[in-house]
């Protein structure tokens, strides 16, 4: 039996007011596209001058790369605009919870929740054929969730 | 009611005669709606109306048939043929929305090649470069 299931129907969600209204996710409409945050582990070759094969020291720090994400823009959408949505989040520069859930993603399963801060917001206007569309990346910082185990700590 | 993000065709061509020796001049249109989209042909036929260029009813002075099957008066036109041809599959998000791809054929027929010529670019004008349209049957 092949397991394969499509990506179709995935869905990132956004915490709008991260300190007005904390833990609370808004989907962010109309997706197209999303790349989750490359997270992975520096190594380093630590081979002995006697050793006839290669030998690496990985590091204890997790290291998040960027998310992106591309969408069909709204320009008066609440979670694309200035006001509510990501834009603001680039503007207003606070830290703020990201979830990514996998079509069939539920709470704490094939679930991502990720702290984070919008680094950039593009949009794309073709002259000719093709919607108005806009790329989107974001810093994750700090622990994050993975289907509901919190991964890393900060401090001490 | 159906919002169109783009209608687009290139320019009219020459294309023999039809049945009735009447001089044909075609188009092809593509185009890309918000789904669900009801009936493609018919939506460009009400375009072609509100631009003064396309009657269907009543029937005395009726000068557009939708679809390869209909049968055009014996006239000397100009007539107005509405075929919907093969698309592109449809283009989604991760949230269910879906834009149709579309295609369209439109054929204008007459006996005068200046009537022709005058009737399909009136035709092409009024659809091509359409943008951010919302159709109401």
């Amino acid at each position: 039996m092949t397991l394969a299931v499509p990506a179709h129907g995935a869905i990132l969600a956004m915490e709008q007011d991260p300190t007005g209204a904390p833990n609370v996710f808004t989907d962010i409409a109309e997706i197209i596209a999303i790349d989750a945050p490359n997270v992975s582990r520096e190594a380093t070759e630590t081979t002995p001058h006697n050793a006839n094969i290669s030998v690496h020291t990985v590091s204890n720090r997790l290291l998040h790369g960027e998310m992106s994400l591309g969408i069909n823009y709204l320009h008066d959408h609440a979670t694309h605009d200035a006001a509510t949505g990501l834009k603001n989040a680039l503007h207003d520069n606070e830290t703020r919870g990201f979830r990514f859930r996998g079509d069939q993603g539920a709470d704490g399963v094939d679930e991502l929740i990720i702290s984070g801060k919008v680094l950039n917001f593009v949009p794309e206007d073709p002259v000719r054929t093709g919607q108005r569309q806009a790329t989107v990346t974001i810093q994750p910082s700090g622990p994050f969730v993975d289907d509901g185990a919190t991964i890393g700590t900060v401090g001490a | 009611m159906t919002r169109y993000l783009e209608m687009l065709g290139p320019r009219p061509f020459e294309n023999g005669v039809d049945e009735n020796n009447r001089i044909q001049f075609t188009m092809n249109f593509e185009a890309m709606a918000a789904g669900p989209v009801g009936q493609w042909a018919y939506d460009l036929q009400k375009i072609l109306a509100d631009a003064g260029l396309s009657t269907i009813s009543p029937a005395a002075s009726r000068d557009t048939w939708i679809g390869p099957s209909a049968t055009l008066a014996t006239g000397d036109g100009p007539y107005i043929r509405i075929n919907e041809t093969g698309a592109a599959q449809s283009e989604e998000t991760h949230n269910a929305d879906e834009y149709e791809m579309l295609s369209a054929q439109i054929t204008v027929s007459a006996k005068s090649r200046t009537v022709v010529e005058t009737r399909a670019l009136a035709v092409w004008r009024a659809i091509n470069r359409s943008r951010g349209v919302t159709v109401s049957p």
